[in-house]
Parts: structure tokens; C-alpha cells; sequence
């Protein structure tokens, strides 16, 4: 089946593509899929270096698996209501709406099938995007941002039910027949996601390490993805209720950042993949609709989202941000679309149809959310400050964390942690805390902790690297910085820092104390 | 596509089941993951997977590359040096002509040799990693030793296409000792890359992936063996601190693909043939015993006091991870035989097991097994001295309140640092009652333990001097509450300190 090793010259292509890709989308901004697409369309059809293969196609089938896992990692259900509450009733009635327009504009360019699944593939804004560059604003805590994101995780749920759909067997056994089946395996597999998730914090946390977590949740996925495959229905849909399991354990923000690499590389190696599989005129032959299309798309997206944002009642901003940062296809347009290719729903010519599609609505959209601040001043709006969400962020938790906090309770009303800690974890529940059981290092924790807002900052022993970026990042909050390394403490001090506690010395200082006195503790 | 997911499935159930053991049995995991293998492979067999395993294989040698740090190594490098000397030409060598003579054939007597004179860079920085501290002298020595037997390990690779022309053999160690140096001065010239396709986790996984990619493509053409790809790959992003966060990036990917390669190996393992475990069990005698001894006995000669000898003899007692790549390979192409691959896979399971366990336990074993034996005089004359024990920033702190302090370290750069300043100095691990009589205890006013060892504490608490002391943790701290003139917990020292200093500070804020 695998006619090669890894280490063939047609994978060090596409592995070199791919590091490549990921640099100039580094360097252009641009989203990382749109340039992975672009280099296999570039290596495939283009220079033609690189075929499609079996072992490629492995490689594409553990992206699409660890998406899915992935996607279901995001599925906390105690973050999910308060997000889905906000979004409960938008986000159908966009995908309704989007759904309805294409329907009807693609069914004058292509058969009826086809058009559908367009339609289909359309009602989705793009996560990559979408989180990247909110991110890059640090709008994610924004009402807009947060508005958005409950979209885009809700979009993320249908997206596993299309999927169901269109891999349980195709059109030959009957779309309708092929649905009940799927939806009744996905509420089986649904169902055992649910046992594993109330059984599986009490076997595992208690004492893994991080590193052994991660084999073990890796070991979960295959083992979904194996029922799944029992159970006649696609493997995807079993590494996402894997993840939904696994989203529900204390330690799930840490694992999420641990699968994060795994999957981006498959991902990466899946549009590559994607790219490969089109030719030259798969991608242009409806390239006069795409271009139409994608214009309607992002009229349409933007549209939607105005009206049902302004029926929602929300503030002119957020209306008009939040519509902006939606304007794009998703790279799941393009993931549904394979699927439907491989179900024999439509033809790659749809295919590249969908890819340049999303080609052109992602570029234009991220040069829109880059320039929505001179926009939304063009229509006369005027950029409000986004206000604190918690009062104290402590990032780490060592020893007498605890005592710490309950100190800082006295003179402060919200206190958030952030710790990837299974230690912080237990002593944190059920305490008055937020604890964010994951690390400061990574940007979509820092929006979410709020630190930038916050009025204190208590670090300890933060990585320098780590400290300096906060200080840079900090807002108007006091900066305290618990260290142990000597030495460091003036560069902190002139990065901004308020206070460094230098903890060695001071004990040092402690113990002189104790040495001066004789032995005896004051 | 089913079959192979179905394989996956089961490895990977299997996987996370011997990783959760061997979370709770405290040993590495590696090894659960080959009897996880063994256990599987009359329910599991596809042909791809050794290719997916090779792929890990590489990962494997690749990241344990990239993590030796080949700077500050010049303190050890002449110690390390002789020990790789020893273990690779005296031990390796040995095993080789015993192989045979044995009536191997020359591919599967090099694997023996290999296994019996290579140690595991993977596992030795996974030990010194869980050590107090990897400064230390025996942590220095560990690591030195790793990265010099890496490097023979590829020119043996490298090379072994080519024997037994002696030319070709000594033009091949010549690239492959260019591409290393090669490697090392484009690893520096290209830090602030580096650093900068580090910052974001997804570029600098893609980033890192592409130089082994690229540098595999090349060394193919060259044409050598992935191995020898994967450690110069290695070596060029070994750029520390730079590359810190591309080997964050890198280890959940390392973990998938280390999962899959041991399981495999125990799968291909399968069921061993008695001449096998024979063989085995003799691998097991050299590199559990022999080796660490003659180790010892270098050391010993060098003049590294035998508690570090000991120390770092027993963190150098397992199976390298390129051997059993260079087995896997071999055994695909059939120049190795069933039983030797077998033998050398187990061998490498139990000495993973073993040197775990001799590490956790070394000062135990040494108390018993060698300092009865060690004699020592101490090189401290005077008496009703003050002993700082450790010279980290704690130490330093109480040095300089004492007069004439005795400072007993076993870094060697801090000890420089130490005697620079004028202090006396002896060098010794504190767990070593050695060190201990050197610095002349039982003479001694006052001893200061700033190093957070609850052995080295008990050990102190033995002398009748009284001592102050720091402890790993609060029980130790407690059962030595009466003896000791003041015992804290690192910890509890920390913690009380830092509650101190916040409430101090919120204080001033609010006055």
C-alpha cells in the first residue's frame, strides 16, 4: 500500500514545500492553509515535481483524523454554553440564509448535487483565519472577537454531521437512509464519548505527566477511530467525539496545545495534499463562477452577519467587526469538498472550484480584518477600549500558590491562574479561582486569561523569555516577577517590571540570617 | 486504509495503556511500549508499519540530537573522551570479535558490538533531566560521553557500506565527520533563524521538519544511511537556548512517532527463539555490568572521585536508540539475523528498565556496594571550620557572611568560580560520605547544606555536627527537626519567604 518510506524524495518535497509555505505565510501574513494550497497546486499541477500517492493520501487522512480530533478538544462543555448561549440562534440562521443564496446561485452553474454541496461548503467562515488574525489584534476578548469565536466553534459542530453525511457510504445507499444511519452512529459513538469523558479524568489525571497524557489521549483517538470503523462510519467522526471526550478533562487546554503541533503538521501536509490532487484546469475551469462567487461570498457574509447581529441587539462595533472578520469561505469548504469527491458526489472540477473560492475570499478577507480600523472609521464609527475582565492574573503555581491568592482575595475581587499544572488544577477546583490549566506562552491562552488588562500581574517563576513578553504586553497593570535566577532582576526591572521578588537571594538572605544568629529562626 | 487504521488503532490503544503503566510503575515507558509490541503481534501484522517506525526512529535520533548541548562541555571533554575511548574501542570492540568468533556475521557482530559499547543520548538526557541538577559533574560527564558516541555511531553507520575497504571505509568517516562540523558551524550561524522561525509553534515544527527532510534528502545522495541524516539534522539544530521552543513544537510529534517505532520493534520482537534470550542475556551482563565497571575504573584513573564514577557509569548503562534503528533497518533488508535483531531489542528493554532503576537508586547502591571500599583522607586541615555545602545562589549568600568558609560543590565550573574568589574548596557530590570526610565534617563549627537533598541531609545529620540544612521535602525537614540547628524544606523555606515578601509588598502599595 505504501509503494515508499517517509524518507522518499516525493515526501522531502512536499515536507520542504511545507516549511517553506509555512515561512512566507510567516512573512506575507497571509493564512497558512491558503499558502500550503498554493504549494502543492505550485509542486502538482504546476511544476509537476510531485504526484499524488498512496502514501500522501495516508498522510491527508491523519490531517483530516487529527482536525477532527482536535475540533473536538475545543468542545468544553462548561466553555461551550455561555458561548453557544450568545450564538444559539445567529449561527443557524446564517448558515440557513448562506446556505439558501448559494444554493440557488450555484444551481445556475452546476447540477443539482453539486450545487448543493457548495451551498453547503459555503455557510462556513474559517477558523484559521478568523483566529489567527484576532489573535495577531489581540480581539479575541473583544465582544466582537468572542461573538465570532462562538460562531466559528458552533459552525465547527455541524461541520462533524456534514461529514457524517457525505462519508457514510455515498449517494448509493440513499442520502436520506445514509443520514439515519450516520446520526444514529454519531449519538452511538456520542454516548461513549460521554462515559469516557465522566470515567476518564478519574483513571488518568490522578497521575500521568503531561507527556504520557498525550500518548494515552492519542490512544483514546485510535481507539474511537477503530470503534468508528466497527461501527461502519467514518473515522473522522471518531476522532472527533475522541476529542470531545477528552475536552472535558481538567488538563484538556494543555493537551489541546500538544495535539496543536501534531495536527498542523498533518494539516499542513493535507492541503499540500489537496493541492497536489487538482490539475491546472481542475482549478480554472469555473474560474469565471469562482471569481463571481467570491464576491457574492463576501457580500453575502457580510451582509448576514449585520442584519442578524443588529436583530441581536449588539453594539455598532461589534456589528460592524464582527461582520468584517467573517467575510471568508473555510478551509473546511474545501475538506468537505475532498470528502465529497471521495463519496462521488461531485468531480474535482468542483473541487478547484471550492479551493479557488477560498483562495480568494481568505486574501481579501485578512486584508479587510487587517484593515478594519480605517474602514469602520470610513463609516463614521469610532473605536472604543475594550475594559478589564479580571483584577489579578498569577501565572505558575508553586508552593504555597494557595496561601498566595488567598492573600491577594483579601485586596482583589477576580483572580485568574494560569498554570498547566495537575497539581494547580486540584487544589484550584472548587475554590472562588479561575484557573486556566495551560500555559501563559501560547497567545490564545494570554487573551483568554486577560492579563493585559489586569491591574496586577503576580509571575511566578516565569521563563525569562516569558516575563519579558509579558512586560511588553502588560497595559497598565503592576508587574510583580518571582524569580530565581540571579542576575536578572535589573533587566526585568528596566523591562517594566514594578517588583522582583529574587527568590534565591532572598532566601540566601534568610538563611545568612539564621547562619548570623546562631541558628535560630526570627 | 481500514486495515492500517485498525493496526494503528490497536498500537496506539496499546501505547497509551504501557504509557499509563508506566506512569505509575515509575519506569520508562519505552520499554512498556516493546512488551506492548510483543503482546501484540500475533493480533496485528502489516508491513507498512516498519516504514512508519523507521519514520519514528528517525524522530527519535533526530530529537535526541537536537537536545545534547555540545557547548560547556570543555570541563569533561578529556574524561569523556577516554570513557567513550574505553566503552566504544574496549567493550564494543571487544563484543565484536566475540561475535565472531562466536560465528556471527560481520554486520551482526558491528550491531553487538554497538549495543554493548553505545549508550541511549535519549534516555541519558531523560535521567540527567530528572536530576537535581544537570550541571552537576556526572550530569556534565553523562551528556559529554552521548554526544561523542553519537558521533561514532554515525561514522560506524556511515561508514559501514563501505567495509571492508579501507579506503572508501575512511573516506566515508571523513564526510560524515565534515558533515558534522558542517553542521555545528551552520547550527550557529543560523541561530537567529532559528530563533526567529521558533516564536511560532507551527513554523518552526514545519521549519525543523524541513531541515531533516532536506538534510535525509541530501545524505541519500551521498549516499548514506537516515541515521546518520537524522543525528547531523540533529546537531544542526542544536543551537540551545535558541532552539528551546522548536523542541516544545517537536515533542508531541516525537511522542506519536516514538510510541509507534518501540511498539513496532516489540511487534517485530514477536516471539523470541531461546538462542535469542541467550544472546540477550548476555548483552544484558555487559552493558549492565561490565561496562558500568570498567567505566568506573577509567574514571577512577582519571581522578573523578568514585561517587561520581559510579553516578555517571550507571546513567551510561543501556542500549543506544541508534542501534536499534540501525538493527530495524538491518533486519528489514535481512543482514541481521531474527535472533540477533530479537536479542538486541530485548536486551535494549531491559536496559532501559535497569539503568532507570540504578539511576533512582544509585546512592543506595553506592553506600553499599563501593564506599566501604573507598578510602579517604581528607585534603581540609583545620578544624572548628564552617562548611557551605553547594554554591548556588543560596550558597554564594551564606558564604559571604561566614568567615573562611570550606565550599564543597560538584560543578566544575562553580567550583572555579568558587576558588577565583578565594575560597576553599572541595569537590565531591554531597550524597558521597567521601566528600564529606574530605571536607573534614566531623572537625568541622557549623555545616550549611543550601543543596535541597533529603539524602545528603540524612547523611549530614550522621556526623554529630551541628548543621543547618535544606531538604528536598518537608518530611525529611520534619524527622530532622530535632537534631538539626534549623532544617527547612526548600520549599517551605520559598514558600514562607515569598508570603513574606507579596504581603510585604501589597503593604507598601496600599501605605
Amino acid at each position: 500500500m505504501l509503494a515508499t518510506t517517509l524518507f522518499s524524495p516525493e515526501i522531502a518535497a512536499i515536507v520542504v514545500l511545507a516549511g517553506v509555505a509555512s515561512l512566507l505565510a510567516r512573512a506575507t501574513r497571509q493564512p497558512a492553509p491558503l499558502l500550503f494550497l498554493i504549494a502543492g497546486l505550485a509542486a502538482g499541477p504546476g511544476l509537476g515535481v510531485v504526484q499524488s500517492g498512496a502514501t500522501i493520501d495516508l498522510l491527508t487522512d491523519f490531517g483530516l483524523l487529527f482536525l477532527l480530533f482536535l475540533i473536538g478538544l475545543e468542545m468544553k462543555m462548561e466553555r461551550l454554553k455561555p458561548m453557544l448561549e450568545q450564538t444559539i440562534w445567529i449561527s443557524p440562521a446564517q448558515m440557513i440564509m448562506t446556505f439558501v443564496v448559494f444554493a440557488v446561485f450555484s444551481s445556475f452553474f452546476f447540477p443539482l448535487t453539486a450545487a448543493l454541496v457548495i451551498a453547503l461548503a459555503t455557510t462556513y467562515s474559517s477558523t484559521a483565519v478568523v483566529l489567527r488574525l484576532l489573535s495577531e489584534r489581540r480581539e479575541i476578548d473583544t465582544e466582537a472577537g468572542r461573538l465570532d469565536m462562538g460562531l466559528l466553534l458552533f459552525e465547527d459542530v455541524t461541520v462533524i454531521l456534514v461529514i457524517a453525511v457525505l462519508t457514510a457510504g455515498g449517494v448509493s445507499s440513499g442520502l436520506l437512509f445514509t443520514s439515519i444511519r450516520s446520526v444514529a452512529a454519531v449519538g452511538l459513538l456520542g454516548a461513549i464519548a460521554a462515559a469516557v469523558a465522566w470515567g476518564f479524568p478519574r483513571l488518568t489525571t490522578e497521575s500521568s505527566s503531561m507527556r504520557s497524557l498525550f500518548v494515552q489521549s492519542v490512544g483514546w483517538l485510535f481507539l474511537f477511530v477503530g470503534v468508528a470503523e466497527l461501527a461502519g462510519i467514518s473515522h473522522e467522526i471518531g476522532a472527533f467525539f475522541a476529542g470531545v471526550a477528552l475536552a472535558q478533562l481538567p488538563a484538556h487546554d494543555e493537551l489541546h496545545e500538544r495535539v496543536q503541533p501534531l495536527t498542523d503538521l498533518f494539516m499542513a501536509l493535507f492541503f499540500i495534499g489537496i493541492g497536489l490532487q487538482l490539475s491546472s484546469t481542475d482549478l480554472l475551469v469555473h474560474w469565471k463562477v469562482a471569481v463571481i462567487a467570491a464576491v457574492l461570498v463576501l457580500l453575502d457574509k457580510f451582509v448576514v452577519h449585520q442584519l442578524l447581529f443588529r436583530a441581536a441587539g449588539y453594539s455598532r462595533e461589534t456589528v460592524f467587526r464582527g461582520s468584517i472578520n467573517m467575510t471568508q469561505t473555510s478551509e473546511f469548504s474545501i475538506v468537505l469538498g475532498a470528502t465529497a469527491v471521495a463519496a462521488g458526489l461531485i468531480d474535482t472540477g468542483v473541487l478547484g472550484f471550492l479551493t479557488l473560492v477560498a483562495l480568494l475570499t481568505m486574501t481579501v478577507s485578512t486584508v479587510l480584518i487587517d484593515k478594519q480600523d480605517w474602514l469602520f472609521r470610513m463609516v463614521g464609527g469610532t473605536a472604543s477600549q475594550t475594559t478589564a475582565t479580571t483584577d489579578v492574573v498569577v501565572v505558575g503555581f508553586g508552593s504555597g500558590g494557595m496561601e498566595i491568592l488567598d492573600i491577594l482575595a483579601d485586596r482583589y475581587d477576580d483572580i485568574t491562574v494560569v498554570a498547566p499544572l495537575v497539581d494547580a488544577a486540584r487544589q484550584l477546583a472548587g475554590s472562588p479561582y479561575t484557573h486556566i490549566f495551560a500555559d501563559i506562552r501560547h497567545e490564545e491562552i494570554r487573551q483568554r486569561s486577560g492579563f493585559r488588562e489586569a491591574s496586577l500581574i503576580l509571575a511566578l517563576h516565569p521563563d525569562p523569555e516569558t516575563a519579558f513578553e509579558l512586560l511588553e504586553e502588560t497595559e497598565r497593570g503592576r508587574v510583580i516577577i518571582v524569580t530565581e535566577e540571579t542576575g536578572l532582576g535589573d533587566s526585568y526591572r528596566e523591562a517594566g517590571a514594578d517588583t522582583v521578588l529574587d527568590l534565591a537571594s532572598m532566601s540566601g538572605d534568610r538563611l545568612r540570617a539564621v547562619v548570623e544568629r546562631g541558628g535560630e529562626d526570627d | 486504509m481500514t486495515e492500517l487504521f485498525l493496526a494503528l488503532s490497536g498500537i496506539f490503544i496499546a501505547a497509551g495503556i504501557a504509557s499509563f503503566t508506566a506512569d505509575r510503575l515509575s519506569i520508562p515507558s519505552e520499554t512498556l511500549y516493546i512488551i506492548a509490541g510483543l503482546v501484540l503481534s500475533p493480533l496485528v501484522a502489516l508491513p507498512e508499519l516498519e516504514l512508519l517506525a523507521e519514520t519514528g526512529a528517525v524522530f527519535v535520533v533526530f530529537l535526541a540530537a537536537m537536545h545534547l548541548r555540545t557547548d560547556e562541555l570543555d570541563a569533561v571533554a578529556m574524561d569523556a573522551f577516554w570513557l567513550s575511548a574505553v566503552q566504544v574501542l574496549l567493550v564494543g570492540g571487544g563484543a565484536v570479535a566475540v561475535a565472531v568468533w562466536a560465528g556471527l556475521t560481520i554486520m551482526e557482530a558491528v550491531l553487538v558490538g554497538m549495543a554493548c559499547g553505545l549508550s541511549s543520548s535519549m534516555l541519558g538526557s531523560n535521567l540527567v533531566a530528572v536530576e537535581v541538577d544537570r550541571n552537576l559533574l556526572h550530569g556534565r560527564l553523562t551528556e559529554a560521553v552521548n554526544v561523542m558516541q553519537d558521533i561514532v555511531a554515525i561514522l560506524v553507520v556511515g561508514s559501514l557500506p563501505f567495509w571492508p575497504v579501507i579506503g572508501e571505509t575512511i573516506g566515508a568517516m571523513a564526510i560524515v565527520a565534515g558533515m558534522v562540523v558542517a553542521a555545528l558551524v551552520l547550527g550557529s550561524r543560523l541561530r537567529p533563524l532559528i530563533a526567529y522561525v521558533a516564536e511560532e509553534s507551527e513554523t518552526g515544527l514545519l521549519f525543523a521538519l524541513m531541515v531533516l527532510w532536506a538534510v535525509v534528502a541530501v545524505t541519500e545522495m551521498l549516499p548514506f544511511n537516515t541515521i546518520v541524516a537524522a543525528v547531523v539534522a540533529g546537531t544542526l539544530l542544536s543551537t540551545h537556548p535558541e532552539n528551546l521552543d522548536l523542541l516544545t513544537s517537536l515533542e508531541p510529534v516525537k511522542e506519536f512517532f516514538a510510541a509507534l517505532f518501540f511498539v513496532v520493534l516489540g511487534m517485530l520482537v514477536a516471539a523470541p527463539s531461546s538462542p535469542a534470550l541467550l544472546l540477550a542475556a548476555a548483552l544484558i551482563a555487559v552493558i549492565g555490568l561490565v561496562n558500568p565497571l570498567l567505566s568506573m575504573a577509567v574514571l577512577y584513573l582519571r581522578g573523578v572521585s568514585p561517587h561520581d564514577g559510579f553516578r555517571t557509569a550507571f546513567q551510561l548503562d543501556q542500549v543506544s536508540e541508534i542501534v536499534l534503528l540501525l538493527g530495524l533497518g538491518l533486519h528489514v533488508t535481512g543482514s541481521v539475523s531474527d535472533t540477533v535483531f530479537q536479542a538486541v531489542v530485548m536486551a535494549a528493554a531491559v536496559t532501559f528498565v535497569v539503568s532507570s532503576f540504578t539511576t533512582h537508586n544509585v546512592d543506595r547502591f553506592y553506600r553499599r556496594l563501593v564506599h566501604p571500599f573507598v578510602h579517604v583522607t581528607p585534603p581540609v586541615e583545620h578544624g572548628d571550620h564552617v562548611i557551605v555545602a553547594g554554591f548556588g545562589p543560596i550558597g554564594q549568600t551564606v558564604a559571604n557572611a561566614v568567615e573562611d568558609p570550606v565550599i564543597v560543590d560538584n560543578d566544575p565550573v562553580v567550583l572555579q568560580q568558587a576558588r577565583q574568589e578565594g575560597y576553599e574548596t572541595v569537590a565531591g557530590d554531597v550524597r558521597d560520605p567521601g566528600t564529606w570526610r574530605r571536607a573534614a565534617v566531623e572537625a568541622a563549627h557549623m555545616v550549611v547544606l543550601t543543596v535541597p537533598l533529603d539524602d545528603a541531609a540524612k547523611l549530614l545529620s550522621t556526623y554529630g555536627t551541628p548543621f543547618i540544612a535544606l531538604t528536598a521535602s518537608d518530611d525529611m525537614a520534619d524527622r530532622l527537626a530535632e537534631e538539626a540547628v534549623f532544617v527547612r524544606s526548600a520549599a517551605a523555606l520559598r514558600r514562607e519567604t515569598l508570603i513574606e515578601a507579596v504581603v510585604n509588598e501589597l503593604d507598601g502599595w496600599e501605605g
